[in-house]
């Protein structure tokens, strides 16, 4: 129970399946997170097409009739 | 019964998700025609079971769900057709080349779009969204572990795909460990 709680706290073990799960450090965790948030962002500020504005505005139309 | 006022309001949340939907969308499906098929389709479901929705709950995480089920749901009858899957659809969301002077950055997407499908959004969902691991979990239909469980595996995955542990540990000048 406490080496495995250790283990979880390290990062570290030493089977290969717990290596595949360990939890990496906080600093190359920040580092995957700034690049994450860059490409989800360049796809988050995409100019929105019409077509999604059109079909919600025909969705609450169709529910006001 | 839903008054109009409610039904602008519905219709104004909406909206404003449409980025995050496409984002989403984008990421786990590939293709953009195809991501922007699924968030109409998540549109259209999303204003006809309007009535499940909990007023004042988490509008963004309830989209996803149903983004995330009419996406598995056709990935489900796609198998039967073709064996597409992640290699087609992962080329597919690699950038244009007018993108290459942010070598990182494509570097970063080439190794995302090398995860498994179920890494990849777990990912997203916690590390872009920034959705609680018990949000995410109740999205996916998982337990919590599982997502954390994939969350780190994506993790080094990563690590290991763009080589970042030996950068990061010399961005670090006290680590013990090191010194």
């Amino acid at each position: 129970m406490t080496a495995k709680c250790l283990n979880e706290l390290e990062g570290s073990s030493t089977d290969a399946d717990s290596k595949a799960d360990a939890t990496v450090p906080l600093e190359v965790q920040n580092q995957i997170g700034k690049q994450l948030r860059e490409v989800y962002g360049k796809f988050l500020s995409e100019p929105l097409p019409d077509k999604f504005t059109v079909l919600l505005t025909k969705l609450a139309g169709d529910q006001k009739k | 019964m839903t008054s109009e006022l409610d039904i602008e309001e519905f219709q104004r949340d909406l909206a404003a998700l449409v980025p995050n939907l496409r984002a989403f969308a984008r990421s786990i499906a590939g293709n953009p025609d195809h991501a922007d098929d699924l968030v109409q389709e998540t549109l259209v479901k999303a204003w006809k079971n309007r009535a499940s929705f909990a007023p004042g709950s988490n509008l963004k995480a309830w989209l996803f769900t149903i983004l995330r089920n009419a996406f598995l749901s056709e990935r489900r009858k796609r198998k039967y057709e073709v064996a597409d899957q992640d290699g087609e659809l992962s080329a597919q969301i690699a950038v244009k080349p007018e993108q290459t002077s942010h070598m990182d950055m494509l570097d970063f997407q080439q190794a995302f779009n090398q995860l498994p499908q179920d890494q990849r959004e777990a990912l997203l969902l916690i590390g872009a969204e920034g959705f609680s691991y018990e949000d995410a979990a109740l999205m996916c239909g998982c337990a919590v572990g599982t997502i954390k469980s994939r969350v780190n595996r994506a993790r080094n995955r990563l690590v290991e795909l763009l080589g970042l542990t030996a950068e990061a540990e010399e961005m670090l000048p006290s680590r013990r460990a090191a010194g």
